[in-house]
């Protein structure tokens, strides 16, 4: 690794490669909001939690590529900026729930000195940034009238979800967006135990 | 932006809108009270259609989904109300506790105005004149606000990489036709295969950007001369001023 990529602030590369990934799947995350709404108006709130996990997954793919403190965190927000700076409508909503799960997601990073990057820790990850977010649903669409019963399985639910599709597809994605050779000379690259990409 | 015309609310500087409406957005979340909720819609609505000039039709189209989004949490109060908690919590804010459909509907005119005052912010601020704000007055990294930029003008690039990859995923689809089933097992395997080729695009151009933004000395420590000046001034005084008077009426009619 050179002394660049190996301190702990961002290179103006990993910061583009992080804008790229946070405007890519703000794009995504938006064809996956609308699914969500036309789920949700028969099936309820709970179409929420069943599909959550995928709007937090830049968090879990930008910090598994970049490994570096804070990537988890920027990378949400920085999705949301870019809905905001494409003009989408729900933009400044969308910046404080990206703050929401970003910091969920940063936390079980933080908790290992931003040193593994194992699949449990990217679990953890989508776990975490799956109770934050519970948390800030909560208040924002006022859970507390809502039965015990539903509460608990739609908790459980979220946090499944973050689980599946932010840990474990996140890092599936970043493998293989990884074995593209797109990533050569980033963190997910140079440190040992990463799959080797195809070189042309 | 969508049109250069002068707007009453565009000389306001971005972070002055952004903390009104970061304000607003706390204040309808806390702030249990239909008529509160009421008060705050049409107040927005009022702002959108006179000083941003919103035709009433694109504002209904634009409020939909968020309207879908409160209803779908309007039945959910109704089938799995159980009184107390939260909307107790709130005291006297709370003037209709204890009704499901009185709940519902509270949720439901909160997501629309959670939608209606993003709306708001987002169209009379300028994306350019607020990451100009971000970087002059709120201490915004110049290599930060640049790389988003940069990789914003990406978009309509990706949307055409998208339609390519639809259509040679068509053609491959005609080659080879799965039956109902094995289609739908394969749903998720024909996304990833859709987004990884859509991903590498978007880092292949990024990478080339940021090379070509530390050749020309972005990444350099230095205080930086801007053009256009992002500046707070008597028209933030009187958004300010405006914007906390009508709060404090909109609170006063929920306590009342």
């Amino acid at each position: 690794m050179d002394p660049q990529t190996s301190s702990r602030a961002w290179t103006q590369r990993e910061t583009t490669v992080i804008a790229a990934l946070g405007v890519v799947f703000g794009v995504l995350y938006l064809g996956w909001a609308q699914l969500w709404l036309m789920l949700q108006v028969p099936l309820g709130v709970i179409m929420l939690d069943v599909m959550f996990g995928f709007w937090c997954i830049v968090s879990i793919i930008a910090a598994y590529i970049i490994r570096k403190p804070f990537v988890a965190f920027g990378s949400e927000v920085i999705a949301a900026i870019a809905e905001v700076l494409t003009g989408h409508p729900a933009g400044l909503v969308l910046l404080l729930t990206g703050i929401v799960q970003g910091a969920g997601a940063e936390l079980p990073f933080a908790l290992t000195r931003w040193q593994n990057y194992s699949l449990a820790v990217l679990l953890a990850a989508g776990a975490s940034a799956a109770v934050f977010s519970f948390a800030y649903t909560w208040i924002r669409f006022n859970y507390g009238s809502l039965s015990a019963g539903l509460l608990i399985t739609m908790f459980v639910i979220r946090v499944a979800s973050g689980m599946l599709l932010a840990g474990y597809l996140g890092r599936v994605l970043a493998e293989r967006l990884h074995r593209t050779g797109v990533l050569a000379g980033l963190a997910i690259d140079t440190t040992s135990g990463a799959p080797s990409p195809k070189r042309a | 932006m969508r049109d250069s015309e002068w707007r009453p609310l565009h000389p306001v500087n971005p972070l002055t809108k952004l903390a009104a409406a970061i304000v607003l957005v706390i204040a309808v979340t806390v702030v249990f009270d239909i008529r509160f909720q009421a008060a705050v819609l049409a107040l927005i609505v009022v702002v959108l259609m006179v000083l941003e000039g919103v035709p009433p039709l694109r504002l209904a189209l634009v409020m939909l989904p968020f309207a879908l989004m409160g209803f779908g949490f309007l039945w959910t109060n109704l089938l799995f109300h159980e009184a107390g908690g939260y909307v107790e919590s709130l005291g006297r804010f709370s003037l209709l506790r204890g009704s499901a459909l009185d709940d519902g509907i509270v949720v439901f005119l909160r997501a629309v105005n959670f939608g209606a005052v993003s709306y708001a912010f987002v169209r009379a601020t300028p994306p350019a004149d607020l990451a100009r704000a971000l970087m002059q007055n709120a201490g915004l990294r110049p290599t930060v606000a640049f790389a988003v930029f940069s990789v914003v003008q990406f978009i309509p690039q990706l949307q055409d990489d998208l339609r390519q990859l639809h259509l040679a995923h068509a053609l491959r689809a005609a080659t080879a036709q799965a039956s109902g089933i094995r289609s739908l097992v394969g749903l998720p395997r024909r996304y990833v295969d859709l987004v990884i080729p859509l991903l590498a695009g978007a880092v292949r151009r990024a990478q080339r950007s940021a090379i070509s933004m530390e050749a020309r000395g972005l990444t350099h420590p230095m205080r930086r001369s801007f053009l256009v000046c992002s500046k707070f001034g008597r028209a933030d005084l009187v958004f300010a001023l405006a914007s906390s008077a009508s709060l404090m009426l909109m609170i006063g009619l929920a306590v009342v």
